[in-house]
């Protein structure tokens, strides 16, 4: 208390006056001591002036008025002919007047050392939180238990378009556009208010000052004074604008890719069907014309003659769903091939599906050649491969754990002098025996799959004269490789 | 069609395994010999080199595809007559690999006639180049056998030289000559001129092309 009053008093007044203060009051002191005639210990009112000045103007001049001090009681000692039974007495007793004084300015100055280093730590980590919030993209806003704004930062005024420092002192309930959200606001603080250390998320609507709604998130946490009951509610809100805006672009860009993928499907089909439908188709002239070389030559076994027609009968009906499936989609597109840098390529492939990796927790790692020569494809078709690619794996990592979902994509140069493109994913990998299966039409291991992605994507690479093949990933997981031949430049 | 040696068989390389079931149902109607193999590399463990018969591929499979095994089966000096299937829009691929040495290709879906003939083709190939290549082996044990000086003659009178000729380059009699030309016509089996020629020729051409 007494330091409180030094500094709120004597802290404040120019140095000059302070010590006028002091030396009046000693001299008062004195004309009392010497008036009183040492007959009452005054020796400890001394101190009152010390400290004032070595509060006020640091501990040299502490020590000087410590020595005056001494000094007058000295000199009242002498003009009041006080007689000691032994003179050292007498020295004794100034001496050890004078060590108490300046042992006193001495903690005394310490002390205010002391005080003066944490006052400034305290401000100082009070204007770093003061920028921060400042700073802070979201807004903040500090609330009372009645509801009255205490705080607000400028994030919060830009985005309802308040100017600085409008905000403060408001209602917040005015802040609410809606009843609606007014009374869910309600309800979420009552209910902070109960359970301590909670805190409250939502997404909700404030109204800016034109009247206009904003989508916000709400981070609501309650204010609790030291012995924990609540003293008011501080909220960090963000404006959801900017995502909702992301999220339809991504949604539209998604349609976008889905249509061009229906489009190359489609262009690529011509290719798939002629191989997978005549697979089948083959497989019915084999078995037919087996038996039916068999009656003629009159060697056969009925059972075997059977069991061949039933097989054949089976490779029409795999014709037919064949069909059936592809029937879904139309053909527009031709593709056309140019000379073109692989992996810019590979980069805007990984640019589209950046996306579906980021939603994921998927980290996507890419590993070029820095230099490959030029090769001559589609530029779209490769794209739409390698998206492909990136999404097959990303869907295998449904199940890696977060940490460790990595999609390494890479580019080489190959001995064969090809560019080589892998991509190797951490996920659940290619069953045993399942390598070549993967390729097939209609193979499929996703729950909503067409099974097609993989038998187009070799289609596509086989008319541009390259390969696809998997393996397992030595890591866990599968690798998918494609080569395109490199122009001879 | 002449009849191809008896172990002689059709390997099949194809990734569907129904068609390669149907391959082999259609295949063994006509007493083919088949084995068949889902991937190149399946077929490369399981085939021994000189083993007769050909191959029947499909051009595009996953992993190794044919072309790539036809890469590789040069690379191993494997000269096993090759038929390539392939899907419509393969032809240019196809195109590629017969002017590579395989035998011929095949479009799925096919005329069985058509396919059998071609194999039948291939097989034939394959017993002609085997009987060619074991003369040639015959010939060249021949010609092994015979003495330096034998071979020395041999070549002089392959290049149309005379006895007296070869005598004079040689240094000696042209009765030595006469002599050594005998034993060499008779180690040969040639009862002239023009049969020396034609063994030594195919020699020198080497190995009948596969």
């Amino acid at each position: 208390m007494f330091v409180a009053w030094l500094s709120n008093t004597v802290g404040k007044q120019p140095t000059g006056a302070v010590f006028a203060l002091a030396l009046a009051l000693m001299g008062m002191i004195a004309l009392v001591e010497y008036g009183l005639g040492q007959d009452l210990l005054l020796a400890i009112v001394y101190l009152l002036p010390i400290v004032i000045v070595t509060w006020a103007a640091g501990r040299n001049a502490g020590i000087a008025f410590s020595l005056l001090a001494t000094a007058i009681w000295v000199t009242t000692v002498i003009l009041t002919h006080r007689v000691y039974t032994n003179p050292l007495y007498f020295h004794w007793e100034w001496l050890v007047r004078l060590a108490m004084f300046i042992l006193f300015v001495v903690i005394l100055s310490r002390l205010k050392e002391a005080l003066g280093s944490a006052g400034t730590a305290l401000s100082r980590s009070e204007q770093r939180y003061r920028t921060l919030v400042a700073a802070l993209p979201h807004g903040v806003q500090e609330i009372d238990l009645g509801g009255r704004i205490l705080l607000a930062n400028p994030a919060l005024h830009r985005m309802l378009g308040y100017a600085e420092g409008d905000l403060v002192e408001r209602p917040v309930a005015g802040l609410f556009g809606e009843a609606g959200e007014a009374q869910r606001a309600h309800r979420e603080l009552e209910a902070l208010r109960l359970v301590p250390g909670a805190s409250a998320s939502y997404a909700g609507r404030l109204a800016r000052c034109d009247g206009s709604p904003v989508e916000v998130r709400f981070d609501w946490v309650c204010r609790r004074d030291d012995a924990g009951s609540p003293s008011g509610f501080i909220a960090v809100l963000t404006d959801l604008t900017a995502q909702r805006r992301a999220e339809a672009v991504s949604r539209e860009q998604q349609e976008r890719l889905e249509q061009a993928a229906r489009l190359i499907t489609v262009g690529e089909m011509a290719s798939t069907l002629a191989h997978e439908l005549n697979q089948p188709l083959a497989s019915i002239v084999n078995f037919n014309m087996g038996c039916a070389r068999r009656l003629r030559a009159g060697n056969w076994d009925p059972d075997a003659l059977l069991d061949a027609m039933v097989q054949g009968s089976r490779q029409a009906e795999r014709a037919g769903e064949i069909i059936r499936r592809v029937r879904e989609f139309v053909s527009k597109r031709e593709p056309s091939r140019a000379l073109v840098d692989f992996n810019a390529i590979v980069g805007a492939a990984a640019a589209l599906a950046e996306l579906d990796v980021e939603k994921k927790h998927v980290r996507l790692a890419l590993d070029l050649a820095p230099t490959l020569p030029r090769v001559l494809a589609d530029e779209i078709l490769i794209e739409q491969v390698i998206l492909n690619l990136v999404r097959n794996g990303v869907e295998a990592m449904d199940e890696t754990t977060p940490g460790e979902r990595e999609l390494r994509l890479a580019s080489q140069l190959d001995v064969a002098g090809q560019v080589q493109f892998s991509i190797a994913d951490r996920g659940r990998g290619i069953a045993d025996g399942m390598a070549g299966e993967a390729f097939a039409p209609f193979f499929t291991t996703k729950p909503r799959g067409m099974g097609l992605g993989l038998s187009i994507c070799r289609s596509i690479l086989e008319y541009h004269d390259g390969r696809l093949w998997c393996e397992p990933n030595p890591a866990g997981g599968a690798i998918f490789h494609f080569t395109l031949p490199a122009t001879a430049q | 069609m002449t009849t191809t040696g008896t172990a002689a068989r059709v390997y099949v390389v194809d990734d569907d395994e129904m068609f390669r079931k149907s391959l082999h149902w259609l295949l063994e109607s006509v007493g083919l010999q088949v084995a068949a193999f889902a991937t190149a590399a399946e077929f490369l463990d399981a085939y021994r080199a000189g083993d007769p018969g050909c191959l029947v591929l499909d051009i595009r499979m996953p992993g190794m595809s044919g072309l790539q095994l036809q890469d590789e089966l040069a690379a191993r000096a494997v000269r096993l007559p090759i038929v390539f299937l392939t899907a419509h829009g393969d032809v240019p691929m196809a195109v590629a690999a017969v002017k590579k040495g395989a035998v011929d290709f095949v479009q799925k879906p096919y005329n069985d006639q058509r396919l059998l003939d071609v194999i039948q083709g291939a097989l034939q190939r394959d017993a002609d180049t085997r009987a060619a290549d074991e003369r040639h082996r015959r010939t060249a044990a021949l010609i092994a056998a015979m003495t330096p000086r034998e071979r020395e003659v041999m070549n002089a009178v392959v290049a149309g030289k005379t006895n007296k000729i070869i005598a004079d380059e040689l240094g000696v009699a042209v009765k030595t000559i006469e002599a050594h030309r005998a034993r060499m016509m008779d180690k040969m089996g040639a009862s002239s001129v023009a049969e020396l020629v034609r063994l030594v020729t195919a020699i020198d051409a080497g190995p009948s092309s596969g």
